[in-house]
């Protein structure tokens, strides 16, 4: 996916992306909900039918699953 | 991908958008399918892959059927961990982010399932108890005290000290049962101390041994057990497994 629709994505969501390329909300950085870290667009998941942000590593995926089924 | 300041304002007006194959209505299309919750958005597809496969793997399926919510993620990473155990790069962030996030019995649920003794552990718990709930009971007694419970022991050990370890810590824990996991030359400490412990106590422990490659998983039986042992100790004893009363 072109970085660029990936911008328009987020921007439709309401979230924006910092100078070091991580995802911001209101102009504050978005922390993964599992692992309390900021997320950098480079490694951002987004599932369907969700608007949560995360890091796109196992911990957080299972966590994810776990809490709110197969994606 | 280059981050200006305001990378999303910057798109948001086409300044880039020449550069790219996708027209203005093809990018709607995108945006609306996101918004129908009928798009992800996710890069590196290997984790997500790599977590499915676990989830509907045969020993995730039955641990999940008995592990309490507590545990089952630290026990679905001990599982991430082995099938990534190649790969430093991916091992290193995913046990720092285990640590951070559980701590470091989080850590230990997650090395003992990579190891293959949470669901070694299931099996005996199974057999010896068979009702369900009582198995989960005591699967969750063990997972939350699998530090003491559990002993990673290494070349350095000194057998008589493991020996102590395993008196003084079997006849504390509900469950009854210690294991000791070794490997490489380590494997060599674990059968000094099975001798030792069965010269010092004959009879007061079943000992089952099991070789993998080059590690050893050995479970120790306290007394207590003896009565739901007896029945099914002897088909073991046909398998690889070794076991001694």
């Amino acid at each position: 996916m072109p970085s660029e629709l990936k911008l328009l994505l987020l921007k439709e969501l309401g979230l924006g992306v910092d100078g070091n390329g991580y995802i911001t909300k209101s102009g504050n950085q978005v922390l993964d909900p599992y692992i309390e870290q900021p997320v950098n667009v480079e490694n951002m998941a987004i599932f369907p039918g969700s608007t949560i942000v995360l890091d796109d590593n196992p911990l957080s995926l299972a966590s994810y699953i776990e809490e709110y089924g197969e994606v | 991908m280059g981050v200006s300041p305001d990378p999303v304002e910057s798109a948001a007006h086409g300044a880039t958008a020449a550069a790219i194959d996708w027209t203005e209505e093809k990018i709607r299309d995108l945006v609306k399918q996101f918004l129908n919750r009928k798009l992800a958005f996710i890069k590196d597809e290997e984790n997500i892959d790599l977590v499915k496969a676990e989830r509907k793997s045969t020993e995730f399926t039955i641990l999940s059927q008995f592990v309490p919510k507590t545990y089952i993620i630290q026990v679905q990473m001990g599982l991430a961990l082995r099938e990534i155990a190649t790969d430093q790069n991916r091992v290193i962030p995913l046990v720092d982010k285990i640590r951070r996030k559980y701590g470091r019995d989080g850590l230990h649920i997650a090395e003992i399932t990579q190891v293959g003794i949470t669901y070694q552990l299931l099996t005996h718990l199974s057999q010896l108890y068979r009702d369900p709930p009582e198995v989960t009971k005591r699967l969750t007694y063990f997972l939350g005290h699998a530090e003491d419970l559990v002993i990673f022991v290494r070349s350095t050990d000194k057998p008589n000290a493991i020996v102590t370890k395993i008196i003084v810590r079997i006849e504390a824990a509900e469950t009854h049962i210690i294991i000791l996991f070794g490997s490489g030359y380590a494997q060599g400490v674990v059968d000094k101390v099975l001798t030792q412990l069965d010269g010092e106590a004959p009879g007061e422990y079943v000992i089952e041994r099991w070789r993998e490659g080059v590690q050893i998983i050995a479970f120790i039986f306290s007394s207590e057990l003896r009565g739901n042992i007896s029945h099914w100790s002897d088909s073991l004893s046909t398998d690889e497994k070794s076991v001694k009363h």
